[in-house]
């Protein structure tokens, strides 16, 4: 079953074409790594599916939602997409004022109309998954970066997103924090989540990801399963980026 | 002793002064709350551009803040009335002109000086907030609204609130001008009072003094407020709060003669926010 599917999609910058002409699926359950170099365009890909930049031009589809026209999108698509799919960043975007349960709950409550009392049980939960559970009440300039980013996957996941995008989640931590950050990403993987990674932890991704997607100046250069990206490149550009990447 | 200066005039003023503090407050908590209000909707439509009443905004925010707010009082005076007799003419609105109260000229004027300079703050502060937060928000599923009421408006108003405030109390001072349309605050009903006795110099005295009380209490109102705003620091004052009450506690028994006036002041203010933290978690 599909559960992502994007065609032909266009996002430009004033006069700097970033995307330029991305086709991409994903499967249910799937996990889809997303390399290349920085300026490739994998955040700007990640961005658009969740309308946080106007496509240009392009189609997607999402369950049994299809935007056609992806630059004529209504307030009801874009909704369905940013309800559908859940974004994790680079960045964390915690909410400052808020506490980490708060942080869980706040979309469940505002956008699903689940009520508190048992979205925060249900927040506690997914807090419990991340191993934060003990954290519920800190804010989060009291956490590390690997915590903070542990609760946005947590209030990522809550939203049971038919995908996941994650934009370099380890990118901004320090390397001590990395791996616990990996180890709830794979949790959540083998959960059957479906997501893609944006991400430069080649390792991580040759263990955890499906199917992995080169991306080059604004088009898809090679994909295949991980095994072929990272062991048999057949792109020139491929084979330059990994030899570079592993050093 | 020549009866020059009458100290026990200032204290014999202040009943006087006071029976005018109502319609003070009254002018400073309308203007500011209905202000603050539309000045958050001119700062919206400031960050958004929206066409035309960008345009509108613009000007109004310009004009009110370059004009003294004297001229603005008389503007709303003699302007307002002027409107609503056209108003009449040709809509029929049958408002009569005559017996419109002065209150009403006082409060649109200083509605509109609030709305505008606050409009520029909260603006700043809007565009401040970190623009991760909105996109946070926005991508796990909430409108533009919700995003706005849960997330980016308390985070901007923890950082208006010293501004706001300090415009504040530069517009309490300001509603002494209510006078010149005869409506009776503090300063209309201290002039009244020493024109009976004669005694100006004493009645300005009790005057400022009290305008000098009321300044800082709503500083320390804002001061309190900032503070509760500030969730994520609240929860450290309470971390801090029960250190600093055995500190106290500690220091008081050592040397029981001395009062600890700085540090114990704070520890209870500490205690305070602490306890307040503790009974929210607990509901």
């Amino acid at each position: 079953m599909t559960a992502l599917k994007i065609a032909g999609l266009r996002k430009s910058f004033d006069n700097n074409e970033i995307l330029r002409g991305i086709d991409m699926t994903v499967s249910e359950g799937q996990v889809v790594g997303l390399i290349g170099s920085s300026g490739a365009g994998k955040s700007t890909l990640l961005r658009c599916i969740d309308f946080l930049e106007k496509p240009d031009a392009g189609a997607f589809s999402l369950g049994d939602h299809t935007i056609v026209d992806v630059a004529a999108a209504t307030k009801a698509d874009i909704s369905y997409f940013r309800r559908e799919t859940a974004m994790v960043f680079q960045s964390f975007n915690l909410y400052k004022l808020k506490t980490a349960l708060e942080n869980v709950t706040l979309a469940l409550t505002e956008s699903r109309k689940i009520a508190t009392k048992e979205a925060q049980e249900i927040a506690t939960e997914f807090l419990e998954r991340v191993g934060l559970s003990d954290k519920r009440d800190s804010f989060p300039d009291k956490l590390s970066g690997g915590q903070q980013q542990r609760v946005a996957l947590a209030r990522a996941a809550v939203l049971k997103p038919q995908v996941m995008l994650l934009d370099e989640p380890t990118s901004a931590l320090d390397p001590e924090n990395v791996g616990e950050v990996l180890d709830v990403i794979r949790s959540l993987a083998d959960q059957g989540q479906s997501m893609i990674i944006a991400s430069h932890e080649m390792g991580f991704l040759r263990q955890v990801a499906d199917h992995v997607v080169f991306m080059d100046h604004g088009v898809v250069a090679e994909e295949g399963s991980a095994e072929q990206i990272f062991l048999h490149p057949q792109h020139e550009r491929t084979q330059q980026f990994l030899s570079r990447a592993r050093v | 002793m020549p009866d020059i200066f009458n100290p026990g005039a200032i204290l014999s003023d202040i009943p006087a002064i006071l029976s005018g503090l109502p319609v003070t407050l009254e002018i400073i908590l309308f203007s500011a709350i209905v202000g603050w209000i539309f000045g958050l909707g001119l700062a919206l439509v400031k960050m958004h551009r929206v066409p035309v009443l960008y345009q509108v905004c613009g000007v109004f925010v310009s004009f009110t803040r370059g004009t003294p707010e004297l001229v603005q009082l008389f503007l709303a005076y003699y302007g307002l009335p002027v409107i609503i007799e056209y108003a009449n003419y040709y809509w029929g609105a049958g408002i009569p002109v005559r017996t419109l109260p002065k209150m009403l000229f006082v409060l649109v004027a200083f509605t509109n000086i609030t709305a505008a300079y606050s409009a520029e703050s909260f603006r700043a502060t809007l565009e401040g907030v970190d623009k991760g937060q909105m996109e946070a928000a926005l991508s796990s599923g909430l409108s533009r609204w919700a995003a706005y009421r849960h997330i980016v408006l308390p985070e901007a108003l923890v950082v208006a609130i010293p501004s706001l405030g300090s415009q504040f109390v530069s517009m309490l001072k300001g509603t002494s001008l209510a006078f010149v349309v005869s409506v009776v605050d503090m300063t209309s009903a201290g002039q009244l009072a020493a024109s009976r006795t004669y005694r100006y110099l004493e009645m300005y005295i009790a005057l400022a003094l009290l305008y000098w009380i009321l300044s800082g209490l709503f500083s320390g109102i804002f001061r309190v407020a900032e503070k509760v705003l500030k969730r994520n620091e609240r929860a450290r004052a309470f971390a801090t709060s029960k250190l600093a009450q055995r500190l106290t506690r500690l220091v008081a028994r050592k040397t029981p003669s001395v009062a600890v006036p700085t540090t114990g002041l704070a520890a209870t203010s500490l205690a305070s926010a602490g306890a307040t933290l503790h009974t929210e978690r607990s509901l």
